[in-house]
């Protein structure tokens, strides 16, 4: 009896796996964009980049092999690449926390129970359906321009400026601002990790008199913390690759005073405008080095931050 | 018939692809891409030139492009880059290099007298396209720098107007009473610190120039601290725009957004009713001086082809027909400067009005003492232009000492020209 039934069964799935194996290349066909993509789009271009990066790869000529030159000069003689490195940590320091405190703020409020919460989520959640389009960056940029809405406001506070764009101080805020605004995606992310929250926990709290502020940080932070963890990690390596905005805002040149140049703006510099694509091919290696290391220290400090739920500690 | 699905999906690709890549028309027409750099108006005048050779030349349709001078750029690296450069395209002084360095540009002097018309072109504005035997491009016209300014302002403000021989020192009492005048509403003169064309200038006056014939820099670091520390001295004393006017050109420089009431600018910039735009309150000046004027004639820019077009010959009629032909000078006027093309300059000159009359009669005022233009700058020299202007931000901004940026600069500069060289 078993013996039968195990064989019939072993039959059963060997015909099954049969009827594939036989068509391996229908599998294939299924998965050949995705491969295809992956191959022509993604991989090629990858290891074509790494070989440039020991180039002197002008776009026009033959790439000449010169080793480490790119790498050694980008570390130790370009104050630019310094420049560019210091805009965009300062960029990623001060956009990335404040626009998850900002999609956290706007999750809890929405969070709550009301009749209008579904058009208000759909409200937030917009300028990030817009994120980092072109048209959204020109209409910021005339915002913070000389005499624009942005000036007019801070001439009432006795802030007089001459446009926020053109002032070496306050032409970074601006991007990060523009970064800011664009909370949505975090916040829905926020808004889902909320609703997992057990109501119980929340109300053994207020018998136990803890009021809002404590609840939310006993409670809602801890329980909270992979969700944020997981934003942090996205919207960090997000930002490190912002290049439109800048782009648009500062009209290419990422000034005034190199103080909105952004890595990706000055390796595009350095490929497209100074025919360099050797060095932007470094350039883009180091960047992906630098993120990568950025996320493994980030992992590294999760584990005395983000608590799973049911997870001893 | 198993492999069937591969097959067919492999013939699909391939067809895709190839339909790609595919070029359109198998008719007698011949369509030519032609790229401009500069205004929306300027496109339109020069739309009029190349309807005239449309006109002239049944088969070959003209698809005209225009961009600002940045964008433009950024785009032509992109398209030479990969192979689907324009036919017939602008070139400036500061690229040329970049590009015939390359071999990106059609070299025309194979067809000089056969094709292309030179005999009638102004000798000073050859130069910048001529390298050896090779010639690179044809001049659309010839232009110096010049000053626009407000001289209704300038006399409501007691300043001195600008004339042939007038010093920087005349400059920055002028400016420094037009600013006092306006309450600093309107400065006197737009910061002139960063641009690299009017330091071309300075240096010119004391018998120097950004690049020698080899192709090396003309000048020392104290050259460039010496120019920096008048501009300083300007802005300091009110006289120039601050930081952050001199930076905000998106509504167009401080002259044209009405900060300030005179700059420096090429004199193939202006439409004929410029004028009107300052209710009539607008002139042309010859450039302050230290030892001499130092205005060179030069041209605008070239008119060059692609060394991969396919239409060859049409490229080559298109670039001569905007040269050299009447109809066309009839319609682009005073647009790009003086025509090259002596006869032209001749055919057109009495029928010009407002600014570019002005032009005109600027060209005659300075046109015995310029000398000719400076030799093609050499590769790595429109990076130098960008960082001229970044390492000065600095210093408009009072962030950094001008004598301690502009060592910077100069050292920065050296080692970019020793990276081109190789």
């Amino acid at each position: 009896m078993t013996t039968t039934s195990t064989r019939s069964a072993a039959r059963r799935s060997r015909r099954r796996s049969g009827t594939y194996g036989d068509h391996p290349a229908t599998g294939y066909l299924f998965l050949s964009p995705w491969i295809l993509g992956a191959l022509l789009l993604f991989l090629g271009p990858m290891l074509a980049s790494l070989y440039l990066s020991f180039t002197d790869y002008d776009l026009f000529s033959t790439p000449n092999w010169i080793g480490l030159e790119n790498y050694e000069r980008m570390l130790t003689d370009d104050p630019r690449f310094g420049n560019s490195v210091l805009a965009t940590v300062r960029f990623v320091v001060f956009g990335v926390p404040i626009q998850l405190a900002a999609a956290l703020g706007v999750a809890l409020l929405l969070n709550r129970a009301s009749r209008m919460s579904g058009v208000y989520r759909s409200a937030f959640y917009a300028p990030s359906l817009l994120g980092g389009s072109v048209a959204l960056a020109l209409v910021w940029r005339s915002l913070f321009t000389a005499d624009g809405p942005a000036d007019q406001l801070s001439g009432l506070f006795g802030m007089p400026s001459r446009g926020w764009v053109n002032d070496p101080q306050l032409a970074l805020a601006v991007l990060v601002l523009l970064i800011v605004w664009q909370f949505g995606a975090p916040m829905v992310i926020f808004l889902a990790g909320l609703k997992q929250i057990p109501q119980e926990l929340y109300d053994a709290a207020a018998v136990d008199g803890a009021n809002a502020w404590q609840r939310f940080r006993s409670i809602t932070v801890p329980m909270l913390s992979p969700v944020i963890f997981f934003n942090l990690v996205l919207n960090t390596i997000n930002a490190f690759q912002v290049f439109n905005a800048a782009f648009v805002v500062s009209g290419g040149t990422g000034g005034p005073s190199d103080t909105t140049l952004f890595y990706t703006l000055y390796l595009w510099r350095k490929g497209f405008v100074e025919f360099n694509m050797g060095y932007a091919s470094a350039m883009a290696w180091v960047l992906l080095l630098g993120i990568a290391l950025v996320t493994v220290l980030i992992f590294r400090s999760a584990r005395s931050w983000v608590h799973y739920a049911g997870e001893k500690r | 018939m198993k492999k069937t699905p591969v097959a067919v999906t492999a013939l699909a690709l391939t067809l895709m692809a190839t339909a790609c890549g595919g070029t359109g028309g198998s008719d007698d027409e011949t369509t030519l891409r032609f790229a401009i750099w500069g205004s929306d108006e300027r496109y339109e005048i020069v739309q009029g030139a190349v309807q005239a050779f449309m006109d002239d030349n049944p088969g070959i349709q003209v698809e005209t492009t225009v961009a600002e001078y940045d964008p433009y750029w950024q785009r032509m690296n992109t398209e030479m880059a990969g192979g689907n450069a324009p036919d017939v395209f602008l070139m400036s002084d500061r690229h040329l290099r970049e590009y015939t360095g390359r071999n990106v540009v059609m070299d025309l002097a194979p067809h000089v007298g056969e094709g292309v018309r030179t005999d009638d072109i102004t000798p000073e504005v050859m130069g910048l396209g001529t390298d050896g035997d090779h010639l690179w491009g044809l001049p659309m016209s010839q232009i110096t720098i010049t000053m626009p300014y407000n001289p209704g302002l300038w006399e409501e403000a007691g300043a001195e107007a600008p004339e042939l021989g007038w010093t920087w020192d005349d400059y920055l009492e002028a400016a420094q009473l037009v600013s006092e005048h306006t309450d600093e509403e309107i400065y006197g003169a737009s910061d002139f610190g960063g641009i690299e064309s009017w330091f071309k200038v300075y240096l010119s006056q004391k018998g120097k120039s950004l690049y020698t014939e080899d192709g090396e820099l003309g000048y020392t670091a104290d050259d460039v601290v010496e120019w920096w520390e008048m501009a300083t001295e300007f802005r300091e004393a009110g006289a120039t725009t601050p930081g952050e006017i001199t930076n905000d050109t998106t509504a167009g420089t401080p002259l044209i957004q009405r900060r300030s009431a005179s700059e420096f600018t090429p004199d193939s910039t202006f439409a004929p009713d410029q004028a009107d735009q300052f209710d009539g309150d607008f002139a042309l000046a010859p450039l302050p001086q230290s030892d001499s004027l130092g205005l060179y004639a030069e041209p605008a820019m070239l008119i060059s082809a692609s060394a991969r077009t396919s239409h060859e010959e049409e490229s080559l009629a298109l670039i001569d027909y905007i040269v050299n032909e009447p109809a066309s000078a009839e319609a682009l006027g005073m647009t790009f400067g003086l025509p090259a093309n002596q006869t032209n300059r001749e055919h057109i000159a009495g029928d010009l009005e407002g600014a570019w009359q002005q032009v005109y009669e600027y060209e005659e005022l300075v046109g015995p003492e310029l000398k000719e233009g400076p030799p093609a700058p050499p590769q790595g020299a429109s990076t130098l232009f960008d960082l001229f202007t970044t390492y000065y931000e600095d210093v408009m901004f009072d962030r950094a000492a001008p004598e301690e940026q502009a060592r910077a600069f100069y050292a920065e500069a050296e080692q970019v020209i020793a990276d081109n060289q190789d």
